[in-house]
């Protein structure tokens, strides 16, 4: 009767599992992160090489787009200039300040949870609890403190409140360089997940990260330049052109994964939610690849 | 019997913990129920050129070098010599219904099989890029 069961089982599921198939793309095929970062690596730098060098990976779509190289320079330019600002920026900056600086009810602060007052934290995440196997994002460490000292936690989703703290909170680490080591089974295992969900098909579409990111980087989508995985996690939270206010917006690094699933037509209900397991596992192999690169937290991009 | 009959209904149900990553589902019936309450739309030019449901949004990632507004990407291969790559329409259209039959690891979503465009909608894109 067990023999049956099995069959039975693996009838139902192969079909299920070839759905969620990967992309054999650049890595996708390789055993060990370190192989992973070098096959990316390796496919890039004969693709891009010599255009894109060392940190210049941080301006990702830029690298291939004068044009928005030159539109970025601007925008820049505007959001460090008072008289200037576009719509959204100082607000933004000014809620993230609120939310790190003012005091809780029991008179502590944000910066007190951290070490050196938060300056360099947010390059200790994301990182593997050895304990519960997960992985834990600068988010939630933003969120521990709250709730730690009485306060209610924050809504991963919500960029005027997270998005907000987050871009002040990981400012004070910018220019940090990302400096991840999978070395122990949790943090290969917590590696291989966020793996799977970067080359995995989903929705739809049937689109997965690995096709525009890797496999079509520096190619163009409606007029928009593909930008390549490497350097992405390193500048994230950005702020972006908000089309509504003809100003900008604060978007996260898990926001951005909803955007992407936006974009690729996965269904609301099956998607991967701001500080949610699955995209802390992708935040965790996706900041591996851009080890080495410095942080740059709040910058913008269209 | 019994038994038999109990453990496939399981496996049935256990179909869902197989799937590992998100959002790996075919075309959900609700959506489709409510697609096909508005009427389908069958321009070619507007099939190929505009995004959202029950259309193409084919220039995001084709471009057709004969209309210079309809150049936007450039994921896929342009829209030229189409007689010459696709002697057979049929073929086309196929592609088109599912190119991962043909290119396993393509980025192009599978229209046909994942109801994205109907089988005459593909018929008019299909016949519409072919004269380029």
């Amino acid at each position: 009767m067990k023999n049956i069961k099995l069959v039975l089982l693996l009838a139902f599921c192969l079909p299920a599992m070839a759905i969620a198939e990967g992309v054999n793309t650049a890595g996708y095929s390789e055993k060990t992160p370190e192989a992973t970062l070098k096959a990316i690596h390796t496919l890039f730098s004969k693709e891009f090489s010599p255009d894109i060098k060392g940190d210049n990976w941080v301006k990702g779509s830029m690298n291939f787009n004068k044009g928005s190289e030159e539109y970025n320079k601007l925008m820049t330019a505007r959001m460090n200039d008072d008289f200037d600002q576009p719509v959204g920026y100082p607000e933004a900056m000014a809620a993230g300040k609120k939310l790190w600086e003012t005091p809780f009810a029991n008179g502590k602060k944000m910066a007190d949870c951290f070490a050196k007052g938060g300056k360099g934290a947010a390059n200790d995440y994301p990182r593997v609890n050895a304990a519960t196997g997960k992985v834990e994002v600068f988010e939630h460490a933003l969120n521990k403190c709250r709730t730690d000292n009485g306060e209610k936690a924050l809504d991963y989703g919500d960029m005027k409140t997270m998005g907000a703290l987050s871009i002040v909170a990981r400012r004070l680490s910018d220019g940090e360089r990302i400096k991840i080591e999978v070395k122990t089974d949790a943090e290969k295992a917590a590696f291989n997940r966020g793996k799977e969900i970067f080359y995995g098909r989903v929705g739809k579409f049937e689109q997965a990260c690995a096709h525009c990111h890797i496999q079509k980087a520096g190619k163009i989508a409606r007029t928009e330049d593909l930008s390549p995985i490497i350097g992405q996690a390193a500048h994230f939270p950005v702020f972006r052109i908000h089309k509504a206010t003809d100003g900008v917006h604060v978007i996260t690094l898990h926001k951005r994964y909803q955007g992407c699933q936006n974009s690729t037509a996965v269904d609301k209900k099956l998607q991967i939610k701001p500080g949610s397991d699955q995209s802390s596992d992708l935040e965790y192999f996706h900041t591996y690849i851009s080890n080495g690169l410095p942080l740059s937290a709040g910058v913008f991009r269209k | 019997m019994k038994k038999i009959i109990f453990l496939a209904i399981l496996s049935m149900l256990m179909l869902q913990g197989c799937k590992t990553t998100p959002g790996s589902s075919a075309a959900a019936p609700a959506a489709d129920a409510k697609k096909e309450a508005k009427p389908l739309e069958m321009d070619p030019k507007k099939l190929f050129s505009s995004s959202g449901k029950g259309m193409g949004n084919c220039t995001a990632c084709h471009a057709i070098p004969a209309d210079e507004k309809l150049v936007a990407g450039d994921i896929g291969p342009p829209m030229i010599g189409m007689k010459s790559r696709f002697p057979d329409i049929e073929k086309l259209k196929a592609a088109i219904a599912d190119q991962k039959v043909f290119a396993p690891d393509t980025i192009m979503p599978p229209f046909g099989r994942n109801k994205l465009l109907t089988p005459e909608q593909i018929d008019v894109i299909a016949q519409y890029i072919y004269q380029y």
